[in-house]
């Protein structure tokens, strides 16, 4: 039961790396000429479009949102080395940029300056190997190098790069408001393309997934649209239209209902007119697809209609274990037994239907693995931020 | 006319004509594009005396706000009660007062309202719907045969239907009153000009944009007067994309002189072109005239945002002499951080590097990207092959802002400085800062050399292993014979001369003193605070050839000065022990994708299978077709080419000789027609 967090990629052989004289000068001239960051900073001119943000102005800060102190400890000392390196118990204690940005976020909801500055030295002094700014997806253990492929993930990226943006603004440091516009700003021009036919389209990675490198390109994957953190991103990087993807996202949510049970598969083609079940994946509503209400519920975005799907799934009789569905027969393929993921589904009913709280929401189990409890405390920090109120039967 | 509520009906037809327009246009030029929405509102028409009290003429509630279009609710009256002569009085007194008005064709078919649906009237007066819908319920109750007059029944709807838009309104909710709209479109009066636009509004909020433009037109179409007119361009202008509020721009009549209806607000279309222009969406570009206006109205407005634009906008056109001056202005008149950015990249981009680097240093703490500007600036200077000597107070400041903004990519450009100027001790540390902030192949290269430089031959071989199989070039090292890469320049001069070559842009860096030059061939890197160090401990080294196990995770850490304290603050026994590796560190490296082949795969060496069970070598394709990226490289690539033609092609105004006379010229004046 491993969750597969990125496709395996046929090998891109493109052009071989540059090679210029790399002892005399900067290697680090990765873009030619200028390392200057280009005109992409049109940030001062006025938007014709007026408030162009869903949800904006109702975008309130992380800071502080983790009210219990002992959840964050607990977690902490479960899930994060003194190094900073959040573990992936289920997954060969391996680590990978999405999990340091679900650190680093949750560092910021508990108030926790010297955890985030450890999980932040670990990602960057580990992860940021790529001669850009954006982070190398995958670090193993007791591998050598630790580092798996220097590909990225998009929504690590933009994980990490919202996490610093949510620090530089609770603790008004410099550094991390620096580090969150390179990486925003890097994330916008290598990974999104604003004016595809779809709307602002965000790829899983630099590499690998456009129309031109597969066959069923593009691809994407709805569970890496993080509408809370688009909501956010234009603090340090004003100049991107982070409200398309917002919209977008939804747009496409709207269009990914497949099979009987409605529901978007893990990863999605958009060849062709409308989206359909990428090739060469199982066309499951899975680990990753859980994470969609989560970042709609958690940015309050969205019509009611967009939330039906997920509601009549997670309203079922089984609510101890959410379901993994195959949207080609809508049958229910496995369960997840850890009760961390009903949190997404308890955060979900309490968001669209004012269900009560289950009893353990408050309290996450203290055997489960780092996805279902970081899964669980991203849904109560949710909850906190919407500020929405289901109080326990 | 005083204060903002525009009385359209009480204008005199010509002489106010003019003046309201003109005052829209200063309402507007007063804030950004986008939000300078005019909203006439309409003054209450005084009611013929003999109708005050009649039900089907009195004004629908709330008429303050249905605004715009020419009241023919007497009219109507008269029409149904047939009292033709008043009627035409009516007729004839509308047509003075709008003369572009036509009357209605349908006054032969209207009906006078049955004499037992006065209550129902009166309660449709007080606004009291919810009252009437009561009472016509129970009418038909009582008598299911009955129904109420069409007139009465279309009245109800359609002041239903604006009480219900008010309310969603007020509470933001777009996405209903899009839902109600579409559930009857015929509910919009088509009178009531507001509730068009708020419902044109919410739909383009919402996706509807071709219903929203639909709506904004149908204004257009039924609508004479000129406040509603222009004002309907203006929200159109801030609700649509420009493409679609071209196409009522386009609706504009041709008046008397030729010119267009449209011109009291072309700043607003100019300034809407342009912002569209900047955000990469298509519009139509401004004539030449449009332009020459604006950037009048912009020179004399005094608002440093209305400068801004034009400083964008030429920037963004690559005209960059013209952006200078406008970024400039902008500056004097009060400008902020994001205008000084502007300036900083315009500086770039015409060679002032040196200048560039101030502007972005004095604004680096109003703005990030002005800060993340001065570090890249700067080291693309220090990062030259054959270092030019640098002030020491130039330097310093360079490194204060590297260690406060944790910056790798300031690290490792005096890393790189000290290196090539053989203050390998130097070079050490700030390579140490490069590899804890951002390692990169180059930074770790950096710190592999410069600890062979320094014959600390454990750490190196640690190093080097640590990014076996990721980075070929650092692998390189140990395969070459004595120190890697050409002999450095300063080690060959460090006692004679200073370096001649490799200064850039003379013109636009500061001339060192000759004394300077005399007694330090370069400038002197300071090291970095050794105070947030510590962290970095020696490795154990198990053998003392390659390959050798070492630990995989890079220790190296540095706060800035500003988490000194934070860092300080321990909370052993607060995380998860690191887990134990269940073997010993492996010594052939693993196929990594992206990586690249290895240096001794030439020899015949093989490397490990990857995590996905890739064997082949790989390297990551660049960013594709439409990224922002991509587009970026295009442009630099054409760059030089077309920087000529555009400067002398465009913003080349009648009259005026050809603009720029060349962007490697700076102190060539332009035109004085483009320039502030």
């Amino acid at each position: 039961m491993t969750r597969t967090l990125h496709p395996i990629l046929g090998l891109a052989l493109g052009a071989a790396l540059a090679v210029a004289s790399p002892w005399i000068g900067p290697a680090r001239a990765q873009d030619g000429a200028s390392p200057v960051p280009p005109a992409t900073a049109i940030p001062g001119a006025p938007n014709a479009k007026g408030d162009a943000m869903p949800g904006a102005s109702r975008a309130t800060a992380l800071a502080d949102s983790l009210k219990n102190p002992d959840v964050w400890r607990s977690y902490r000392s479960r899930f994060i080395t003194e190094a900073g390196r959040v573990v992936d118990t289920a997954n060969g204690m391996i680590s990978h940029s999405e999990g340091q940005g679900y650190g680093m976020l949750l560092a910021v909801a508990a108030n926790d300056r010297v955890t985030f500055e450890r999980l932040w030295g670990w990602t960057r002094a580990n992860l940021m190997v790529r001669s850009d700014e954006l982070m190398a997806w995958r670090w193993e253990p007791g591998k050598r190098p630790a580092v798996a492929d220097l590909n990225n993930a998009s929504d690590g990226d933009v994980l990490v790069a919202w996490a610093l943006t949510e620090a530089a603004e609770a603790w008004d440091e410099a550094s991390y408001r620096v580090a969150a516009r390179r990486m925003a700003v890097e994330v916008a021009r290598k990974t999104i393309l604003f004016k595809d036919r779809n709307g602002a389209l965000l790829l899983p990675a630099v590499s690998g997934f456009s129309a031109a490198e597969r066959a069923d390109g593009p691809l994407i994957n709805l569970s890496y649209w993080v509408f809370p953190a688009f909501a956010r991103l234009p603090i340090v990087a004003p100049e991107f239209d982070w409200a398309a993807l917002t919209a977008s996202g939804l747009n496409l949510i709207r269009r990914s209902r497949f099979g009987t049970a409605k529901l978007p598969t893990e990863w999605i083609s958009l060849k062709g007119e409308e989206p359909h079940p990428a090739d060469g994946f199982p066309p499951l509503f899975s680990y990753n697809a859980i994470r969609i209400p989560l970042y709609m519920v958690w940015a309050g975005v969205g019509r009611p209609a967009d939330y039906e799907p997920f509601v009549a799934l997670w309203s079922g009789p089984d609510r101890e274990r959410l379901p993994i569905v195959d949207t080609a027969d809508g049958r229910t393929v496995e369960s997840l037994s850890e009760s961390g993921y009903t949190a997404l589904s308890a955060l979900l009913l309490c968001d669209r239907k004012g269900t009560p709280l289950p009893d353990g929401f408050g309290r996450p189990q203290a055997g489960e693995n780092y996805y279902p409890t970081t899964l669980h405390l991203l849904s109560m920090v949710a909850l906190q931020m919407r500020n929405l109120s289901c109080p326990a039967r | 006319m005083s204060g903002t509520v525009i009385r359209v009906r009480e204008r005199p037809a010509s002489a106010s004509a003019m003046a309201r327009p003109r005052r829209l246009a200063l309402l507007c030029g007063a804030s950004l594009a986008g939000l300078c929405l005019v909203a006439p509102v309409a003054a209450q028409t005084e009611n013929p005396d003999e109708a005050a009290r009649a039900p089907a003429i009195t004004a629908a509630p709330g008429s303050s706000g249905a605004a715009g279009m020419v009241d023919e609710s007497a009219l109507r009256y008269y029409a149904s009660q047939k009292q033709t002569a008043r009627m035409n009085a009516e007729a004839a007194r509308l047509k003075q007062l709008y003369p572009g008005w036509v009357e209605p064709t349908d006054l032969d078919t209207l009906q006078p309202s049955p004499p037992e649906e006065a209550p129902l009237w009166d309660l449709f007066t007080a606004g009291r719907f919810d009252d009437l819908d009561a009472a016509i319920a129970a009418r038909r109750a009582a008598d299911p045969n009955w129904r109420p007059s069409d007139e009465l029944s279309r009245k109800l709807l359609r002041a239903s239907f604006r009480s219900r838009l008010k309310a969603l309104t007020a509470a933001h909710k777009t996405a209903d009153i899009v839902a109600l709209y579409r559930a009857d479109p015929s509910a919009l009066d088509p009178s009531d000009v507001e509730s068009y636009w708020t419902t044109a509004e919410a739909l383009a909020s919402e996706g509807g944009t071709a219903e929203a433009l639909a709506l904004y037109k149908s204004v257009l179409d039924a609508s004479n007067d000129t406040g509603v007119r222009l004002a309907t361009i203006q929200k159109a202008m801030a609700t649509l994309p420009m493409t679609m509020a071209e196409k009522l721009v386009a609706m504009g009549r041709t008046d008397a002189e030729g010119g267009s209806e449209f011109k009291a607000i072309s700043n607003d279309i100019t300034r809407a072109r342009i912002v569209a222009d900047l955000h990469g969406a298509p519009a139509q570009e401004p004539s030449p005239a449009d332009m020459a206006a604006f950037q009048a109205y912009a020179r004399a407005s005094g608002d440093s945002s209305q400068t801004g634009l034009l400083g964008w906008y030429t920037y963004n056109h690559r005209q960059f002499r013209a952006a200078l001056d406008w970024f400039k202005l902008a500056i004097s008149r009060g400008g902020d951080a994001m205008i000084a950015h502007g300036l900083a990249h315009t500086l770039r981009e015409l060679g002032m590097l040196r200048e560039a680097e101030e502007v972005a240093y004095a604004w680096r703490d109003k703005y990030v990207g002005n800060s993340i500007l001065f570090i890249d600036l700067m080291g693309r200077k220090l990062t030259q092959a054959n270092p030019s000597f640098i002030d020491l107070d130039r330097i310093n400041r360079y490194a204060k802002v590297t260690l406060a903004t944790a910056s790798g990519e300031g690290a490792e450009a005096l890393g790189w400085y000290a290196y090539n100027s053989c203050q390998f001790e130097a070079a050490l540390e700030w390579f140490q800062h490069a590899v804890a902030w951002l390692p990169s192949e180059s930074a770790v290269s950096g710190y592999a050399l410069s600890l062979q430089r320094l014959k600390r031959k454990q750490d190196y071989l640690t190093l080097v292993n640590r990014y076996d199989g990721l980075f070929p070039k650092v692998v390189d090292l140990v395969f070459r014979e004595g120190p890697a890469g050409p002999p450095l320049a300063c080690a060959a001069t460090a006692d004679a001369s200073p370096p001649q070559g490799g200064r850039p842009a003379p013109a636009a860096s500061v001339p060192p003193t000759a004394p300077a030059r005399n007694t330090a061939a370069y400038g002197r890197v300071p090291k970095p605070d050794s105070s947030g160090d510590g962290q970095a401990k020696p490795l154990p080294v198990q053998r003392s050839e390659f390959p050798l196990a070492v630990p995989a995770e890079n220790p190296l850490r540095y706060a800035p000065p500003s988490l000194a304290r934070v860092v300080a603050d321990r909370q052993d026994g607060a995380f998860l022990p690191e887990p134990p590796a269940s073997k010993t560190m492996p010594l052939v490296a693993r196929r990594v994708s992206g990586a690249g082949p290895m240096p001794y795969e030439s020899y015949g060496f093989n490397l490990m299978p990857g995590y996905d069970g890739s064997e082949r070598p790989s390297t990551l394709s660049e960013p594709g077709e439409g990224t922002l990226w991509r587009a970026q490289q295009a442009a630099r690539s054409r760059a030089p080419q077309e920087r000529a033609a555009s400067e002398t092609d465009r913003f080349t105004l009648p009259n005026s000789q050809a603009v720029n006379r060349g962007y490697d010229n700076p102190d060539t004046a332009p035109s004085s027609m483009q320039r502030p």
